[in-house]
């Protein structure tokens, strides 16, 4: 009886994880595109240098941290994939969503610069050693890079 | 990005996993089949030697309904031609479950629950002579080498913590052991003639399983799920035998007193 409750809470748990995932993933592409439209007038580029210093302003350092978690359903689901091999697609989607929310956090920083220079990335996984094996991760994507108004 | 859905990834990798499970199952209980009908008594009993040491003995106490039950059982016992066993042992067992299994080594353990209902001594001997049934077959050996194969796999795909070897564990602690219809069947004629045998006619052959069947559930998805074929189909084949083989008609033999009322203590 006990080891069917169990099966009882691990299957809530995957169709919990599968309908909160889906419908927070949806929610959060439709405001990735709609703000990524916003800042199309403001690149960020992994340039490092301008050719000339004099036509800088004024620049600083921008940063924008994510961190996004991994639901259970995703989790099984890539735990599932490890066994026959191949695209882990729901890691992807996770780490794409990731990438370009850090990005985006990075360029509201950036506001009112002309550009963003020298873009780079650090991913981490979180929370995966922290809980013991079967813990439920996250990832965290930090994006910076340096904010740089030109000389009118 | 490449639109994936993962739902569709899901399920077709589950089925694939559980597709190659079934097939390393099956594979492991045929292998299970074709040892167990090799396998000498003596290696038998040194590989489950602790169902005697730890669970067995220590359950068997010397009360009269424990005397009685393994005295009807060396009754039949002396009947049979080829024993495998040196010796069988009757292990009553307290409880209100109406069921017996037959364990590795020759031991039958018949619950509290199966004597109370019972009608008379014919009926308790078929029940113990299709157990014996079990053994001649060997069933018990591919339901127990089953049961292993199935705890091994889910012990190495789920974890040997996780919640299916656990429920797969409290079956094998249950000694539930899930036998063919076929192999039902099979041991089900072996009771027959048995009693038969013993008594001189097959009266109270089929007492059992009728009384069973009254009890059965009609919910189609229980029937489905349950490990034994219907109760009513087995009542049926018995009472076919005796009218086709017009077994002489005899008196049922009533039950012992400390049958009737078990002492499982």
């Amino acid at each position: 009886m006990e080891s069917l409750i169990n099966l009882g809470v691990f299957v809530f748990l995957l169709a919990l994880g599968y309908l909160a995932g889906h419908a927070a993933e949806k929610k959060h592409y439709a405001s990735i595109i709609a703000r990524e439209k916003e800042t199309l007038n403001l690149p960020a580029v992994t340039i490092r240098h301008v050719e000339d210093e004099e036509m800088v302003e004024s620049a600083w350092l921008v940063s924008g941290s994510v961190c996004v978690g991994l639901d259970y359903f995703k989790m099984v689901l890539a735990n599932l994939r490890k066994i026959f091999g191949g695209r882990v697609g729901a890691y992807e989607t996770l780490v794409d969503r990731a990438r370009r929310e850090a990005t985006l956090r990075m360029k509201k920083q950036a506001a009112g610069a002309d550009i963003v220079l020298n873009t780079r990335y650090e991913t981490s996984s979180i929370g995966q050693n922290a809980g013991g094996k079967n813990a439920v991760g996250a990832v965290e994507v930090l994006a910076y890079g340096t904010a740089v108004i030109y000389k009118k | 990005m490449e639109k994936t859905s993962p739902l569709r990834e899901f399920f077709l990798l589950l089925f694939g996993v559980i597709g190659a499970l079934v097939v390393l199952y099956m594979a492991l209980g045929m292998a299970a089949g074709f040892v167990a009908a090799r396998l000498p008594v003596s290696t038998e009993e040194r590989l489950f030697g602790f169902f005697d040491e730890k669970f067995l003995i220590s359950e068997k106490k010397p009360n009269a309904s424990q005397i009685e039950l393994q005295k009807l059982l060396d009754r039949l016992t002396s009947l049979i031609p080829q024993k495998r066993y040196e010796e069988y042992n009757a292990i009553l067992i307290c409880g209100d479950e109406v069921n017996a299994a037959a364990l590795p080594g020759g031991n039958i353990i018949v619950y509290e629950g199966l004597l109370k209902q019972a009608e008379s001594e014919n009926e308790i001997a078929l029940v113990l002579a299709h157990e014996l049934g079990h053994f001649s077959n060997r069933d018990h050996l591919r339901g127990l080498g089953r049961i292993l194969a199935l705890f091994a796999l889910s012990a190495i795909v789920t974890g040997s913590s996780s919640s299916v070897t656990e429920y797969l564990g409290s079956m094998t602690a249950g000694a539930e052991m899930r036998f063919s219809q076929k192999q039902e069947y099979a041991a089900d004629d072996y009771g027959f003639e048995l009693v038969s045998k013993l008594y001189g006619g097959s009266a109270g052959t089929s007492d059992f399983f009728e009384r069973a069947s009254s009890k059965d559930s009609k919910n189609p998805l229980v029937l489905f799920f349950r490990t034994h074929p219907a109760s009513k189909k087995r009542a049926d084949r018995i009472k076919k035998r005796i009218t086709d083989e017009k077994t002489p008609q005899i008196e049922k033999t009533p039950a012992p007193a400390a049958l009737k009322n078990p002492d499982c203590k």
